[in-house]
């Protein structure tokens, strides 16, 4: 198998967060490289490369603001995608900030895929001071997907070349200063 | 790449991107088509295995003829699984072959790094 695998910010036109580059997913406040206030979250989602730039730019980014755990129609979660807040199950795949997409020449099947933040050292610890919000497309509810025991788990799929995975997600921090979490994908195929 | 290698009750014996289990663009995978097949004759995985050219990692097996003694009276797994297992953050990339041996309470997993070839066993 010579599986590709790519991560990709959403918007008008994806913007690929290109491996090997030191390319880095930013949640702001709206502007790029603009602070989220504690307690706040995000209002932009942007790609910065490894030289500060905003890759995302020209692209037009979603943006996936978390807004309630369980305010929404029957107990569900709410989020703003732009639209003003709205029940989470609304969102389609490309109203989600996040696509990753699996691929290979021969058609295989995805099960038991995950989806966490973590502190970059080890996979059990959340990143302190920092709250993340995450959902497949389809969910009703926001999953805190802080560590791996915490993971959001993913629809299995069945045998394709290509699978894709459609993630909302948003970030707030608890503290003032910087937050460098690491989001990780991981996933079993035949 | 690492390849499965499995050992049938029918006696045959198949490894990964050899026909007839080759990999074809658009089809089902080798492990995906040699499960249909299992299935379709009615057979049983007997032993599986990784193959990374000359090395072989091994699974205990259903075979009736250990190698060494410590092997004999052992029990045998009642099944056999194959997956790969991928990791992917930004700025990283894992992808591992395993192959599990089933024993109904616990399974016994062989990993293989197909990147940096390093090995573990795990019991779940």
């Amino acid at each position: 198998m010579a599986v590709t695998f790519t991560w990709y910010l959403q918007g008008l036109t994806p913007t690929e967060i290109s491996y090997g580059d030191g390319d880095i997913l930013q949640f702001a406040n709206g502007s790029f490289n603009g602070p989220v206030y504690v307690g706040e979250w995000n209002d932009s989602t942007h790609v910065k490369t490894d030289a500060g730039v905003d890759k995302s730019s020209a692209n037009t980014p979603n943006n996936n603001k978390f807004i309630s755990q369980d305010g929404g129609g029957g107990g569900g979660s709410q989020a703003d995608w732009g639209d003003g807040t709205e029940d989470l199950d609304q969102i389609t795949n490309a109203e989600a900030s996040l696509k990753i997409n699996i691929a290979d020449t021969s058609a295989f099947v995805v099960n038991d895929a995950i989806f966490f933040s973590y502190d970059g050292i080890d996979m059990a610890n959340p990143l302190a001071c920092l709250s993340v919000k995450a959902a497949e497309v389809g969910d009703t509810n926001f999953t805190d997907a802080e560590g791996n025991a915490s993971a959001l788990s993913l629809t299995d799929q069945g045998p394709a070349t290509s699978h894709d995975y459609f993630i909302v997600i948003s970030k707030s921090p608890d503290t003032v200063g910087l937050k460098s979490d690491k989001l990780r994908f991981e996933a079993t195929i035949q | 790449m690492i390849q499965w290698r499995v050992k049938l009750s029918s006696g045959e014996v198949f490894t990964e991107n050899i026909k007839p289990f080759e990999k074809i663009s658009g089809e089902k995978t080798p492990w995906l088509r040699l499960l249909d097949y299992i299935d379709k004759n009615n057979l049983k995985i007997v032993s599986l295995s990784l193959v990374d050219g000359e090395r072989v990692f091994n699974l205990p097996s259903k075979a009736n003829r250990p190698k060494f003694m410590a092997f004999s009276g052992l029990r045998k797994p009642k099944n056999f699984n194959f997956y790969r297992m991928l990791g992917m953050e930004f700025d990283k990339r894992e992808l591992f072959s395993v192959i599990e041996a089933d024993y109904g309470n616990y399974k016994l997993q062989l990993w293989v790094d197909e990147y940096h070839k390093d090995s573990w066993v795990l019991v779940k």
